[in-house]
């Protein structure tokens, strides 16, 4: 583990406790209260903040995207530490093993057997900096437990805890000597996000606030981990009508056939829409999704699976950029179902075809 | 999103993209077009086979046009294809005896298309509508009805512009009320808004909803709504005679009126008819009368001051023409014949119904038709004479020239309408040559002899064109008096100087309008008409005639014939003084005079409906027909405010949900014009329709929106969506109104007054709500 660190603050395993006992205005109350202490460290960028929660909520993984030195690790960080639980952090480099992120089974000569020491993974977050400067099989090693949640080492396979959520950065801008995920396994993730810059205030805010000490010392954890466990356990509760499933389906159909997207998005994307939707409804304390959350996480959960045509990208440059403005067009030109939350019938009247033919209508300012 | 909006219009179809399959219900909307336009023509051709088959190819091509463009074919191309198995699939079912193995053609092909399309010409030009439809009239309709869907489909589809295929729809519509009488058919036009109406609601609809929709959807209905209401104000205001089907019929016998104003004025339309180049029939008939008289329409009394209009025709629904009653004034001193005669109307197309005075019962008549107790004139209230074959039972009077001399003196104040001389309207020299000519005469027959025998004698020519190219044709006072000085006229002229002159000296007089006895038919059925004690005659348009009929004590109205060389002078009306009747060289009709309806012929003919005061039938069609258009631009309003009524009032009474408050509220929203994309969400949309509205309004939609919500995207309770509890509902409710309130106060007038008169709204589309009500 030479180029992991730990920064460990084990607590007792979180699952099974407290499970689904938890009222969705608790949620609300639970993650807004995470969310200040978050925005604490990082301030003005509560949309990011917001997302990360939603998708840890929704037991997704985040990616975040951006230039280097905005705050993404701050705000894994951050995130990590409001909640009471384990935070591994691996700093990702190109002669990173997958046996450093996995563990290894090394040989205890005073007992004279195989022990299995632990890898990076085994945390409840775990924080990847850099993922696109491993090398592919490490990246591969670490990409396998996010969708298996175990670790398979000399035939003995170790669970990972639980709750268990990547958050990794990568920077888009310089990318030599990188290895930039494949489509493939950008799928895994659930979510994108870039910070952006912050605005002047919030950066003299934070000229100020860092001039002693590291923000992150000044706060502590405000939710437990078996508190986590059961939000996560609301936010599977929460409903979703007819309408909004056909509604997404629509949205993630007009990607496939979309005529400036290389790749649309696969089923895995639909999936993992609904269940951010319905964490993003959490959040809020409702109890069922509305056409709205589905609209606010279209970018965020699609946007990084996508391959826009070149001459998509054209003046753009940005993969990102051009990925973000088809789905928006998409999102405009999709017919919100309306009613008949309990219709069971029917299901492909409305989804179907509408969004090939939709993509016409792009006229500016077609909803405000 | 102004400039998205005004490139919108007309082009209402800009939301489909170029080159993107063309909807089939575009191409089914055009489709019923056509076969609307078809029906619509049942009045002038009669329905048939023809109506199968050609809408049969219609819809043919259409598909075929639809399928080609679909497979991407170019538009010239796929039209051209279109049109050419439309005229293939033409030729095979009307020309397929011509081809070789039924399939090739030939040179006989050719030559029976040839003979086709002039049997066609033929049967439009001599045929009488309804007309028959033959092959090769069927053959031209069917080329017509292709080509009106290879327009329809241009304009409507390829141009996008489906609001402008209202035009040659229209045409095609309004073709019959134009060309005949009654030819105006309520469900015709009902059916063509109909279709047409779906045309631009499928047209405009775009395949997502976009802001443009609001407003060519107000087009839209505005262009529909026009259409709908010119349609039916169009046809009555149509110069009646001059458009009328297949020219020689036209003037079509005496009132050729249009439907809608039953009573035109039979005198005008006297003159086009005698004037006509040809001669064409107009009925025929047998009589056991051996000598027939005239067959009498219509009776004019009053006289406006240019014309004589007939007296007010006073409906009574008891008045069936089964039992007519006895003419007024005959008394049984008088000798008199039982005749019966049996008529069969060829060519004149009237309210009126010819028969010969006094007729006591018809029988045979299709439709409802009255007689009028004064004059005994029979006329109808729902048809026309047109094909119809009836029985007349009647007398034929025959007074003695001693029964009408001895007649005793007339009471004058029982006549006062046939008595009338306007003080002021008749010129003096009316009055002056009356007691001039009948100066020392001391009986009324005498008096009528004597006015009939001066306006027969040398001194007055006949001539049917003087008039007209004089400038005095027409039968008011004024015109007598010209008449009077210039001596050369018709017999409109000389029956109405007649009848004018027997009222300045005491006769009550007015004027017969129909037709003359006609010539006897000769060959063989004529023979089998006088094996069975008859005689068969033929009347044609140049038969019509105008005459005076005189009122003398103990006989009844008795007429005379002042016209020199026309009709048939009565025995009792045969001058006494003169050894043999004077007859004038009878001048020949002046055959090359030109047919042309003179301008002023036609604006007493628009005037006269006008004349006939409130009580007529005439005066109802135009009440009605503006009520109609009344309700036709209220419908609109009406529909809303109870749809909306409805939708409230189920919520307050506890049976209705959050999804009617919210349909009323997208409602409410197109109304005032605020776009309703299919692509908002509840949210966007509230804060759309929020956006321009006071704390008030938005509160009002918020809570709107979070009860819609909540019952649509919610988890649901049972299986349907509960109706919401009264007070919950009415809440609801109330926010609606604010809602609505709020919205009306914040638009301008103009869009104030359209969103009450015509409500968008009823053109949306309600798909979009699963549970719909």
């Amino acid at each position: 583990m030479n180029n992991s660190s730990t920064e460990a603050e084990t607590v007792s395993d979180a699952r099974g406790t407290g499970e689904a006992d938890m009222s969705l205005a608790d949620v609300r109350v639970l993650a807004d209260r995470i969310l200040a202490n978050v925005e604490s460290v990082i301030t003005g960028k509560h949309d990011a903040a917001a997302m990360a929660l939603t998708v840890l909520l929704a037991e997704g993984h985040l990616l975040i995207e951006d230039v280097p030195g905005v705050g993404k690790t701050m705000l894994a960080k951050a995130l990590a530490k409001s909640v009471h639980c384990t935070v591994n952090r691996i700093q990702f480099t190109p002669d990173l093993l997958p046996s450093d992120v996995t563990g290894v089974s090394i040989y205890n000569q005073v007992e004279r057997r195989f022990e299995f020491q632990p890898g990076a993974v085994f945390a409840n977050i775990v924080i990847g900096d850099e993922i696109n400067r491993a090398s592919p099989k490490t990246q591969s090693a670490l990409l396998e437990c996010m969708e298996e949640h175990q670790v398979s080492v000399d035939g003995v396979t170790h669970l990972l805890a639980s709750p268990f959520t990547v958050v990794a950065t990568q920077n888009p801008v310089e990318m030599e000597g990188t290895y930039a995920l494949p489509e493939a396994q950008r799928d895994r993730f659930m979510a994108r996000i870039s910070m952006g810059y912050p605005d002047a205030a919030s950066e003299l805010d934070m000229l100020h606030s860092r001039d002693l000490s590291s923000p992150l010392d000044a706060i502590d954890a405000v939710a437990t981990g078996a508190e986590l466990v059961a939000m996560m356990a609301a936010a599977r509760t929460v409903f979703v009508s007819w309408p909004v499933k056909q509604y997404a389906v629509s949205i993630v159909q007009a990607t496939r056939h979309h005529p400036e997207l290389r790749l649309g998005a696969s089923p895995r994307a639909t999936l993992h829409l609904v269940r951010a939707a319905k964490a993003r409804a959490a959040l809020e304390g409702r109890e069922f999704v509305l056409p709205d959350d589905i609209d606010a996480l279209v970018i965020p959960v699609l946007g990084h699976r996508l391959v826009p045509t070149s001459r998509a990208l054209g003046s753009r440059g940005q993969g990102a950029a051009a990925a973000s403005d088809i789905l928006e067009r998409i999102v405009r030109s999709t017919p919100v179902p309306l009613g008949g939350a309990t219709t069971g019938a029917d299901p492909a009247a409305n989804g179907n075809g509408r969004p090939a033919r939709a993509r016409s209508a792009t006229g500016a300012g077609v909803t405000g | 999103m102004s400039a998205t909006v005004r490139m919108a219009w007309p082009v209402a179809l800009r939301e489909r993209p170029r080159g993107a399959p063309v909807p089939w219900r575009l191409s089914g909307a055009v489709a019923l077009c056509v076969l609307a336009s078809l029906l619509a023509l049942a009045p002038v051709i009669r329905p048939g086979a023809w109506m199968i088959v050609n809408g049969a190819v219609v819809v043919a091509v259409l598909g075929i046009l639809a399928v080609l463009r679909r497979r991407g074919v170019a538009g010239p191309v796929a039209f051209a294809g279109a049109g050419f198995t439309g005229g293939a699939v033409l030729v095979l079912a009307y020309a397929g005896d011509g081809m070789a193995l039924g399939l090739i053609p030939t040179g006989d092909t050719v030559a029976l298309i040839d003979a086709l399309v002039t049997e066609g010409i033929g049967a439009i030009r001599s045929g009488s509508a309804p007309v028959d439809a033959p092959a090769g009239l069927s053959l031209l309709l069917g080329v017509g009805a292709v080509l009106l869907a290879l327009l329809l489909h241009a304009v409507a589809i390829s141009a996008r512009m489906p609001a402008l295929a209202g035009i040659p729809l229209l045409i095609v519509i309004a073709l019959p009320s134009v060309l005949v009488p009654d030819g105006f058919s309520v469900p015709a036009f009902a059916l063509g808004a109909g279709v047409f109406t779906l045309l631009l609601r499928v047209g405009s609809l775009p395949a997502t909803a976009a802001p443009a929709r609001v407003r060519s959807g107000t087009r839209a209905l505005a262009v529909g709504a026009a259409t709908v209401t010119g349609a039916v104000l169009l046809p009555p205001l149509l110069p009646p005679s001059s458009f009328v089907l297949a020219g020689p019929y036209g003037s079509g016998g005496v009132g050729a009126a249009p439907a809608g104003t039953i009573a035109a004025n039979p005198i005008v339309a006297l003159g086009d008819d005698l004037r006509q180049p040809a001669a064409q029939p107009a009925l025929s008939y047998t009589t056991t009368d051996t000598d027939p008289g005239y067959l009498r329409m219509a009776v004019l009394t009053d006289f406006d001051p240019s014309t004589w209009v007939p007296s007010a025709f006073r409906l009574n629904r008891s008045r069936t023409v089964d039992e007519i009653a006895k003419p007024p004034g005959l008394t049984s001193a008088i000798d008199t014949a039982q005749t019966v005669t049996d008529i069969e109307i060829t060519g004149a197309y009237s309210r009126w119904l010819p028969a010969p005075y006094p007729a006591r019962s018809i029988t045979g008549l299709q439709g409802d038709w009255f007689w009028e107790p004064d004059a005994l004139a029979v006329r109808a209230t729902d048809s026309t004479t047109r094909g119809q074959r009836y029985r007349v039972e009647g007398i034929d009077v025959r007074p003695t020239r001693e029964d009408l001399v001895s007649a005793g003196p007339v009471d004058g104040s029982a006549f006062l309408p046939e008595l009338r001389v306007p003080e002021g309207q008749v010129p003096a020299v009316v009055s002056d040559t009356a007691r001039e000519v009948t100066a020392g005469l001391t009986s009324d027959y005498d008096r009528a002899v004597a006015l009939q025998n001066f306006l027969r004698s040398e001194r007055f020519v006949y001539s049917e064109s003087a008039p007209l190219d004089g400038g005095y044709d027409g039968s008011g006072p004024e015109i007598i008096a010209r008449f009077l000085t210039e001596r050369s006229g018709y017999c409109v002229h000389f029956a109405s100087a007649m009848a004018l002159m027997a009222r300045a000296v005491g006769i009550p007089a007015r004027i017969g309008v129909g037709y003359t006895a006609g010539d006897p038919v000769r060959g063989a059925l004529g023979r089998a008409a006088e094996e069975e004690g008859a005689s068969a005659w033929e009347v044609d348009t140049r038969d019509a005639h105008a005459w005076p009929e005189l009122y003398f004590d103990r006989v009844g109205w008795v007429p005379f014939e002042p016209t020199p060389g026309r009709g048939r002078l009565p025995a009792y009306a045969a001058p006494v003084v003169t050894a043999s009747p004077q007859r004038p060289a009878e001048p020949a009709p002046d055959a090359s005079a030109p047919a042309a309806v003179p301008q002023e012929l036609a604006e007493e003919a628009a005037a006269v409906p006008g004349t006939e005061g409130g009580n007529a039938p005439g005066g109802a069609p135009i009440g009605i027909l503006a009520l109609m258009v009344v309700a036709l631009v209220l419908a609109p309003a009406m529909v809303r405010i109870v749809r909306r009524g409805s939708r409230l009032d189920r919520l307050r009474a506890g049976r209705g949900t959050a999804t009617d408050a919210w349909r009323e509220l997208s409602d409410a929203a197109l109304d005032y014009r605020v776009a309703v994309p299919a692509t908002d969400t509840p949210r966007e949309f509230g804060d759309r329709v929020a956006a321009g509205l006071g704390p008030g309004g938005s509160d009002a939609v918020a809570r709107l929106r979070t009860a819609f919500e909540r019952e649509s995207f919610a988890r649901p309770v049972g299986d349907e969506p509960l109706p919401l509890p009264a007070e919950q509902g009415a809440a609801l409710a109330d926010a609606c109104r604010t809602v609505l309130a709020n919205l009306d106060a914040a638009a301008p007038a103009a869009d104030r007054a359209r969103a009450r008169l015509l409500p968008l709204s009823l053109l949306s589309s309600r798909k979009r709500f699963s549970h719909a009500t």
